[in-house]
């Protein structure tokens, strides 16, 4: 499975880049939105993990952006849980809300890729 | 004249006589002519006979003693003896034969008393009886006289002495009376009057003790009675008594409702002015005339009773717009005092200062000179009011001085100088910006935890990657494990700060109790380090209907306070107990505890006792409100004695 993960705190990249290399899927990283799309679009990845705020183009404005070139499930991460419901995630073109701080990496990383596998 | 002939000389006027013709006068020359005289009918009534010429008066008195009988009873005077000198006569009469030599000339008043003298001498000796008979009735005259004098003489003895005891008996009422008055100049009290009144009728037995009802302003009345010995003095319904004074025939009745007890006949005499009014209310017993002279005695006091009445009633009311004025200056908060140019106190209230010393900033803020920014010396120069701005230790008062003239013709200006506390509004303005420092603090701390999340959800989630990747056998897998740890710790703090700042829309929510507790502890580690902590929780289900982090800063402001009023060292316990339906949340400290006096006081708006920059003062008043809000109540247990023990009550509610 081909996992882009675009966030601008490096141990959060760092920490889903191993978790997911670890369970054998192939990892591209962006560190922001900008890097993030040229990525998305050059390397068409199954899943895209998304932070919502990043400096130079935010989650969201990246999936409006993207969001006819790609067929990939995307998942957005956020501090600001509360900010987000299940409508407003389907709205923004997400499939997936997953608060910071996680609770366990591993089960995040199983809820990412059921979004996959279950189809 | 020398003629034989009766010469009669009409003397009518002078010997008055009812025919005016009784006495005549015959002169007579000779004895024969004598002779013929007594056959005359001149004889026949008194008359004088002149006899002169021949007649000597031996001869005449031979005469006389011959015809004797002849004259008996008859006057018969007589005799002018011409040679002796033609002018004269004699005058005899024939009882004792006495002659009078009478002149001619002489004025016929002479003659006349001669007369008489002869006719009263010629009576008196015809009837010798007739004297003595006068005499005795003269005797029983005078005896009767004298014993009408010596009556008269009693009668005045009496009366002087009836008179003098009337004076005595008037000096003594004088006496009295001035007594009287004497002892109601001294009279001070309405009590008094009534006293000196009693004292003043006690010998009239039919009349009990005197009442006394007085008003001294309009719709206020009194009414001062004896009970035995004592004097009472009680408020009187207006209403009740203004229509019974009016209507003396319901007085008594009145009267014995508002004292409760029967009432005898009364007597009433009042003093009507237009601003107070007195009624002298008498009980007796007496009959129509005893009445009558009562009334009479009080009409004499009466004058001197309204006199005393009236200086008692101005006194009063002198003393009572002094007494007014005197307490609403005392009664002011605001420190206030009146001074002379020099700062000298003339008066001052007690707001001002408990001593009393002789300059102003001396009595006020205890210095040896004039207070720094004092508006006195401004005021006195622009002679117009003046505002200014003083310390007294840590209180700041905002002065104003404003120039009186106490009395008109001075020249010098006083002052009159208030002072106004505003020592808690400088407080409160410091505490208001304070608060907007704490919401911006509140609102960076927001933003700070979210920074925070991220990259702690990397050092989490990093750790437990790498804790599945080296296993338990490795040497970093138990530091990796503290990480963790230390991470999830972190993570907390932040959730739990997130809360607490409300920056999440508070929402009510069915929690228990001991959630609530245990999520508030973490942020009070600080506060409670050097405390000994003990927890009893309820056990059972303790579930309640609150916005938790509503709740939550309840509970973490009566910690604080707990533990600020403990100082050092103490112990704090954090309790509760379940009555029924009612959930009670003690925190106990061991602190000096709360001073009676403030116990109200600190659960207002902006009361603290701490320093500034150490509270708001918002803490126990926003609380209150807070569990107010969820039905409940927030109060302290005035039964602890020892520290101070804080109560949320809140109701129970099922468990969800």
């Amino acid at each position: 499975m081909k996992i882009l993960i675009v966030d601008d705190e490096a141990l959060i990249r760092m920490s889903l880049a191993r978790v997911f290399k670890s369970l054998g899927d192939e990892v591209i990283i962006a560190e922001d939105g900008i890097d993030g799309e040229k990525k998305w679009l050059q390397m068409q990845p199954d899943i895209v993990v998304l932070d919502v705020l990043m400096p130079g183009l935010s989650g969201p404005q990246l999936i409006e952006r993207v969001q006819s070139q790609t067929k990939a499930k995307i998942v957005l991460i956020s501090a600001y849980a509360a900010d987000y419901d299940v409508a407003s995630i389907k709205q923004l073109g997400a499939d997936l809300f997953i608060a910071k701080p996680f609770d366990n990496i591993f089960s995040v990383a199983a809820q990412i890729k059921q979004l996959v596998t279950e189809k | 004249m020398q003629s034989d002939s009766l010469q009669l000389i009409e003397v009518y006027s002078t010997f008055t006589g009812p025919q005016n013709k009784l006495g005549s006068v015959v002169k007579a020359h000779s004895i024969s002519r004598l002779d013929e005289v007594l056959r005359s009918p001149f004889t026949e009534s008194y008359s004088l006979l002149v006899v002169g010429g021949e007649v000597s008066p031996l001869n005449l008195l031979q005469w006389l003693q011959k015809n004797r009988d002849h004259f008996r009873n008859r006057l018969k005077v007589i005799y002018g003896y011409e040679f002796l000198s033609k002018s004269e006569i004699v005058l005899l009469s024939e009882t004792d034969l006495v002659f009078k030599v009478l002149s001619l000339e002489q004025p016929v008043e002479t003659w006349k008393d001669a007369w008489f003298e002869a006719v009263q001498s010629f009576s008196d000796h015809s009837s010798t009886e007739n004297i003595m008979g006068k005499v005795r009735s003269q005797n029983k005259v005078l005896n009767e006289l004298n014993e009408n004098l010596e009556k008269i003489i009693e009668q005045r003895t009496h009366h002087l002495e009836v008179s003098k005891k009337e004076i005595e008996i008037k000096n003594k009422e004088t006496r009295d009376l001035i007594k009287f008055i004497k002892s109601l100049s001294n009279v001070d009290a309405f009590e008094d009057l009534l006293l000196i009144l009693r004292h003043e009728l006690l010998r009239y037995h039919k009349v009990e003790s005197p009442l006394l009802i007085y008003s001294l302003y309009p719709h206020s009345y009194r009414c001062i009675s004896f009970q035995g010995p004592q004097i009472i003095d009680r408020q009187v319904d207006a209403e009740m008594i203004v229509p019974a004074l009016d209507k003396p025939s319901q007085l008594r009745e009145t009267l014995a409702d508002i004292l409760a007890r029967p009432i005898a006949p009364l007597l009433c005499v009042s003093i009507k002015r237009q601003e107070h009014s007195g009624y002298f209310i008498f009980e007796h017993n007496m009959d129509p005339a005893e009445q009558q002279h009562f009334l009479g005695v009080l009409d004499r006091k009466i004058e001197s009773l309204t006199v005393a009445f009236d200086r008692l009633a101005l006194k009063w009311k002198a003393h009572q717009i002094s007494r007014q004025w005197s307490l609403t200056f005392d009664s002011l908060l605001d420190p206030i005092v009146i001074i002379d140019p020099q700062f000298k106190v003339i008066r001052s209230n007690k707001s001002f200062s408990n001593t009393t010393r002789k300059f102003c900033y001396q009595s006020f803020a205890g210095r040896e000179q004039m207070c720094v920014g004092c508006p006195v010396p401004q005021a006195l120069m622009q002679k117009e009011g003046y505002t200014g701005k003083v310390t007294r230790g840590a209180q700041m008062f905002e002065v104003h001085a404003y120039p009186i003239r106490l009395n008109p013709d001075e020249e010098s200006q006083h002052m009159i100088v208030h002072y106004t506390d505003v020592t808690q509004a400088t407080k409160l303005q410091g505490q208001i910006i304070q608060s907007e420092k704490m919401a911006a603090l509140g609102l960076l701390a927001g933003n700070i935890a979210h920074e925070l999340n991220n990259p702690l959800t990397g050092i989490k989630s990093l750790a437990q990657i790498l804790i599945s990747e080296v296993g338990d056998k490795h040497v970093s897998f138990s530091d990796l494990g503290e990480i963790e740890q230390a991470a999830f710790r972190s993570e907390q703090v932040i959730r739990n700060l997130l809360d607490f700042s409300s920056l999440h829309e508070p929402k009510k929510e069915v929690i228990s109790l001991r959630e609530v507790v245990q999520k508030t502890l973490p942020f009070l580690k600080t506060t409670m380090r050097y405390h000994s902590t003990a927890i009893e929780l309820e056990e059972s289900d303790d579930y309640i209907d609150v916005e938790p982090q509503l709740l939550q800063q309840v509970i973490f402001n009566l910690v604080n306070n707990a533990c600020q009023a403990m100082g050092e060292t103490g112990k704090l316990t954090l309790s509760s107990t379940i009555n029924r339906d009612i959930i009670e949340f003690r925190v106990t400290d061991t602190g000096p505890g709360v001073p009676v006096e403030i116990r109200e006081a600190i659960f207002s708006a902006f009361f603290t006792t701490k320093e500034e920059g150490q509270g708001t003062g918002l803490g126990l008043s926003m609380s209150r409100s807070i569990v107010e809000k969820f039905g409940g109540r927030l109060f302290l247990d005035e039964t602890v004695t020892q520290g101070s023990e804080f109560v949320i009550r809140l109701p129970l509610v099922r468990k969800p």
